[in-house]
């Protein structure tokens, strides 16, 4: 069967450029997540389009791009292994979209691509939500909308400025009702969510660890979380902010506990004392269900549940950025008076055999520090200080024996080898310990009174337990490399040539303290924005329109919605409508004159737009013969002030004002006198 | 209306019966100095026009019929050798007269077209480097039949332009065509024509129109009316500048012929088909006639008056 030949809308070349922009722009955001064949896809299509709009190719035939479709599409299910999950279903989204370049043969075709372009770049916001992403997606939106304005132009040559002005101001237009409908509209709860969190990879603290995974984290410069504070930013080796606990270990790797599994905090067994601590946390999304916080912390804002093992624990994975204000009081004591069998048990298990030596030299460190658990841990920290135990991220391979080899031979480790060894050697001897994971340390930000805290801060520690004191932390890190602890800085606990491909070679630019202002100011514009705007839902809402308007309800949200939207509308109308107005604002003369005019309207004789004075006099007074004169009289006054020189002879100016003015006056009295 | 100017609009409506607002309309082009271009069907009386015109003016007059042969020397002139003195001699063409009637121009060539346009542009011809001034006044009435008809040239825009109104006289009234047809042969009442007046009198009345009031609310009426043609995507090009100079200049003049001194927007909306129709095209323009489509427009929908 031959191809039926379709004819091709001849689109404006402006349109085509623009639209042709749109489609970059619009996956641009994207280029990283999807497979990258589809990039060299991407780019030949394009060439293709480009070169079928010049008439240099033909578009493809049916079967060929029925042909090149279903490849991409199941070369982006094969690239993901699913169809499900954002990154999958955007993969297919822009396969989909980019052939659509090819079939592009009708005006309604090049719609569909705007539409299609729109609907694109909102999926950057799947991934992201920050400043910048949003003010790229802003910039593009104009360039979107541009292009469907070029598209109902005529142009054949190349104007992109004269669309991207109209699409401007457009788009400055809808800006103030947006910002109504951000702050104002009623915040409904999604109907359907996206299984974010079951395909999306995020960097950050996972269930399972080895020590490997926090190496890997360390190499991650991104941002974990940021922490205001209401008074004064604490030391840094008191920021060790806690996530999750890790109490299973198999001889090789660390499991975290399941939080939905671990009953509640009983509060009897928990004292709180000294001045507390009040921050508030803003959370990049993990994709977990656990809190950050600095024990023992009272979380506000989020709704969650306290483990016994004191972790945050939330219903919903933290997919998306939340804010929470937290309470800690770092002087607390918990469970001082015992621990139930079950958490005994729970926390001094190991595997059954292997580390010979590492059990046997634990029992001797018992036995030297009188069965005191702190003595113990202590002897443990000078064991490591005064052995040649080393800090650094890339440890050599261990064999079957993993803490035996680490502790005698090798010796070389971080944080979580030294935290995992720890705990092994208090559990062989009955002492009931677990890891911690979480970050410690962070970055105070200059200008914002806040701390930056980075995966590369990812850290584990040490809680054992001591009968009267309860769980006390231990962080072996501290004896072996005290910098990291002390300074918060990994920087200076390595050596010289594992900084060659860590973050901080990328971030050798922070040398240079211009770059490192700029960084610092573009994090402090992207934590106002997460701040104010990001972390802005339901209960910020409430809280704002409260403050607005005292009780909520429903009817004074909805006049509230009323009267702000009204309000924009009508200031938007009349910044583009006073001006004309002002331009064309009539005279005496001219009001009078429209007066009889809208007199004659109501007897039913109305003036066309484009008729004259005297045309319109005469159809009058046709209509209306008892009023002949009357008509007669204020057409011809309205018409000398208007049209004749209005002096006779006289050539002063002011004389001629006088006379103008006396005729309008006199115009005016015969309006008023008019009575049809 | 100003006496000499009622008598030669009386003295026209002899030989033009019924006609009286085509005879204002190219009086007033006269009257402004302009060129006037008169597009009809065969018959309808252009040429009776154009003569009647030179008659009541007390002009010299010539008329050439433009053929698709028809040379520019035709029209111009050309040198001849004299034997008797062995120079070149100039022989003028039929161009030089004051009032040329350049019959079914757009049958002609598009070069011999351009030759009579030079000479209406400049008031002059050059041949073989002499400059040979025109008589003065000196107008150009041209006809031209519709250009959907076989065998015609159409004149370009750049071409229109220089005429400053194109009218049409169109079918006559049937109580005229009856008198017509009952024996009335408007040619032969010609010789009959008075004088109304000589070149001096006209360009006395040309003076006066110079003189005729034009106020700022009529030039924010015309600006409206350039300003609509310009924006609206119906018309592919707007009113030029100079049309707007024409608008002005034949509403002035329109107003005289009606014995005013001063110009009301009704005789903008008068002169507006026939100066601005053959100046508008619209976006898809086959005819050469959507201009009339386009000044309804504008004569429907630029308001009269400022403000509302």
């Amino acid at each position: 069967m031959a191809e039926r030949r379709m004819p091709v809308f001849p689109m404006p070349r402006t349109a085509f450029v623009l639209l042709l922009l749109s489609v970059i722009f619009s996956v641009l955001p994207h280029w990283q997540r999807v497979p990258s064949w589809l990039l060299a896809v991407f780019v030949l299509v394009l060439g293709w389009r480009i070169l079928v709009f010049r008439q240099r190719l033909q578009f493809p035939a049916r079967w060929l791009r029925l042909l090149l479709v279903s490849a991409g599409f199941v070369g982006v299910i094969y690239h993901h292994g699913t169809i499900f999950g954002p990154e999958a279903g955007v993969g297919l989204l822009i396969t989909a979209y980019l052939f659509k370049q090819l079939e592009m043969y009708t005006r309604r075709d090049a719609l569909l691509v705007v539409i299609l372009s729109f609907f694109v770049l909102a999926t950057a916001f799947l991934f992201s939500k920050s400043l910048y992403i949003t003010l790229y997606i802003l910039l593009v939106m104009v360039l979107i909308t541009a292009a469907l304005v070029a598209l109902n132009q005529t142009d054949r040559s190349i104007n992109l400025w004269s669309p991207l002005r109209a699409a401007l101001s457009s788009m400055a237009q809808a800006v103030p009702l947006m910002l109504v409908l951000f702050f104002l509209f009623p915040r409904i709860g999604p109907i359907w969510e996206l299984g974010m969190q079951t395909s999306t990879k995020r960097t950050g603290l996972s269930e399972q660890m080895s020590p490997a995974d926090i190496a890997e984290l360390s190499q991650s410069s991104e941002l974990a979380l940021r922490i205001e504070f209401e008074d004064e930013i604490p030391l840094p080796r008191d920021r060790y902010w806690r996530a999750t606990v890790f109490d299973r270990f198999d001889g090789r790797t660390w499991y975290a506990q399941d939080a939905a599994q671990v009953p509640a905090l009983n509060r009897a067994e928990l004292s709180l004392a000294g001045k507390p601590l009040r921050y508030r946390v803003y959370l990049e999304p993990t994709g977990q269900h656990w809190l950050l916080a600095a024990p023992l912390a009272d979380v506000q804002g989020l709704e969650h549940r306290i483990t016994s093992s004191l972790i945050y624990h939330t219903e919903e994975a933290i997919d998306s950025s939340v804010s929470y204000r937290v309470e800690s009081f770092p002087d607390y004591q918990y469970q001082q008076a015992g621990i139930s069998r079950l958490q005994y048990t729970r926390n001094t298990a190991l595997p059954a055999g292997g580390n010979q030596r590492t059990r046997r030299y634990s029992r001797q460190l018992l036995q030297q520090s009188n069965g005191d658990p702190a003595a113990m841990v202590q002897a443990i920290h000078s064991w490591f200080f005064t052995s040649p135990f080393v800090y650094t991220l890339k440890p050599p391979q261990l064999g079957a024996n993993t803490i035996d080899e680490f502790l005698f031979d090798t010796r070389r480790g971080f944080c979580a080898h030294y935290a995992g060894a720890l705990v092994f050697m208090l559990r062989s001897v009955g002492i009931p310990a677990r890891m911690v994971a979480g970050y410690q340390g962070g970055e105070p930000h200059p200008i914002g009174r806040y701390l930056l805290v980075h995966q590369y801060d990812a850290h584990a520690w040490v809680e054992y337990w001591q009968p009267g004191a309860g769980w006390v932390r231990a962080d072996p890190t501290a004896a072996v490399a005290p910098h990291r602890i002390e300074s918060g800085s990994l920087r200076e606990s390595l050596q010289q040539q594992e900084l060659e491909d860590s973050p901080f070679s990328a971030l050798s630019a922070r040398n240079l303290p211009g770059m490192e202002r700029l960084r610092l100011l573009v994090d402090y514009m992207d934590y106002l924005w997460l701040k104010n705007v990001v972390t802005y839902n339901r209960d910020s809402q409430y809280r704002f329109l409260r403050n607005l308007m005292g009780e909520v309800t429903p009817q004074r949200i909805a006049l509230a919605l009323a009267v702000c939207g009204g309000l924009v509308v009508l200031g938007i109308a009349l910044v583009t409508w006073l001006p004309q107005r002002q331009l064309r604002r009539p005279g005496i003369a001219d009001r009078a004159y429209l007066r009889f005019t809208r007199l004659l309207a109501r007897r039913g004789i109305c003036r066309e737009q484009g008729e004259g004075i005297v045309s319109f006099s005469r159809r009058a007074q046709a209509a209306l013969p008892e009023q002949q004169d009357r008509i007669q009289r204020i057409s011809e006054l309205y018409s000398t002030v208007k049209y004749s020189p209005v002096t006779g002879t006289t050539q002063h100016q002011a004389d001629k004002n006088d006379r103008l003015a006396a005729l309008e006056q006199e115009l005016k009295r015969e309006v008023a006198r008019f009575r049809p | 209306m100003s006496k000499p100017v009622a008598a030669l609009v009386q003295a026209l409506s002899r030989v033009l019966l019924g006609k009286e607002g085509q005879i204002k309309l190219a009086l007033a082009c006269l009257l402004a100095k302009g060129h006037l271009l008169v597009e009809d069907l065969p018959g309808m009386g252009k040429t009776t026009l154009a003569h009647a015109l030179a008659r009541v003016l007390g002009l010299e007059y010539q008329r050439i019929q433009f053929t698709s042969d028809l040379l520019p020397a035709d029209i111009l002139g050309t040198s001849i050798f004299n034997q008797n003195s062995s120079e070149f001699e100039f022989r003028p063409g039929p161009v030089f007269t004051q009032v040329l009637l350049a019959d079914e121009i757009n049958r002609a060539t598009p070069k011999t077209q351009s030759a009579l346009l030079e000479a209406m542009e400049e008031r002059q011809i050059t041949i073989d480097g002499h400059s040979h001034p025109l008589p003065s006044p000196f107008f150009v009435i041209a006809t031209q039949n519709p250009t959907t008809q076989m065998g015609t040239y159409p004149l370009p825009e750049s071409q229109l332009d220089r005429f400053l109104m194109r009218i049409s006289l169109g079918y006559p009234d049937p109580a005229v065509e009856r008198k017509l047809l009952q024996g009335f042969n408007p040619r032969e009442d010609m010789s009959s024509l008075p004088r109304a007046t000589d070149a001096a009198g006209l360009a006395q009345l040309q003076q006066q129109v110079s003189a005729v009031f034009v106020s700022d609310a009529l030039l924010d009426y015309v600006q409206r009316i350039l300003a609509f043609s310009r924006q609206t995507n119906q018309f592919s090009i707007g009113l030029s500048p100079r049309a707007g100079m024409a608008l002005v200049q034949c509403a002035r003049a329109y107003a005289l012929v009606n014995g005013r001194e001063h110009v009301i927007p009704e005789d903008v909306q008068a002169i507006l088909p026939a100066v601005a129709e053959h100046r508008l095209a619209g976006a898809r323009d086959i005819t050469g006639h959507e201009g009339q489509r386009l000044v309804d427009r504008v004569l429907k929908q630029v308001d009269v008056i400022a403000g509302r």
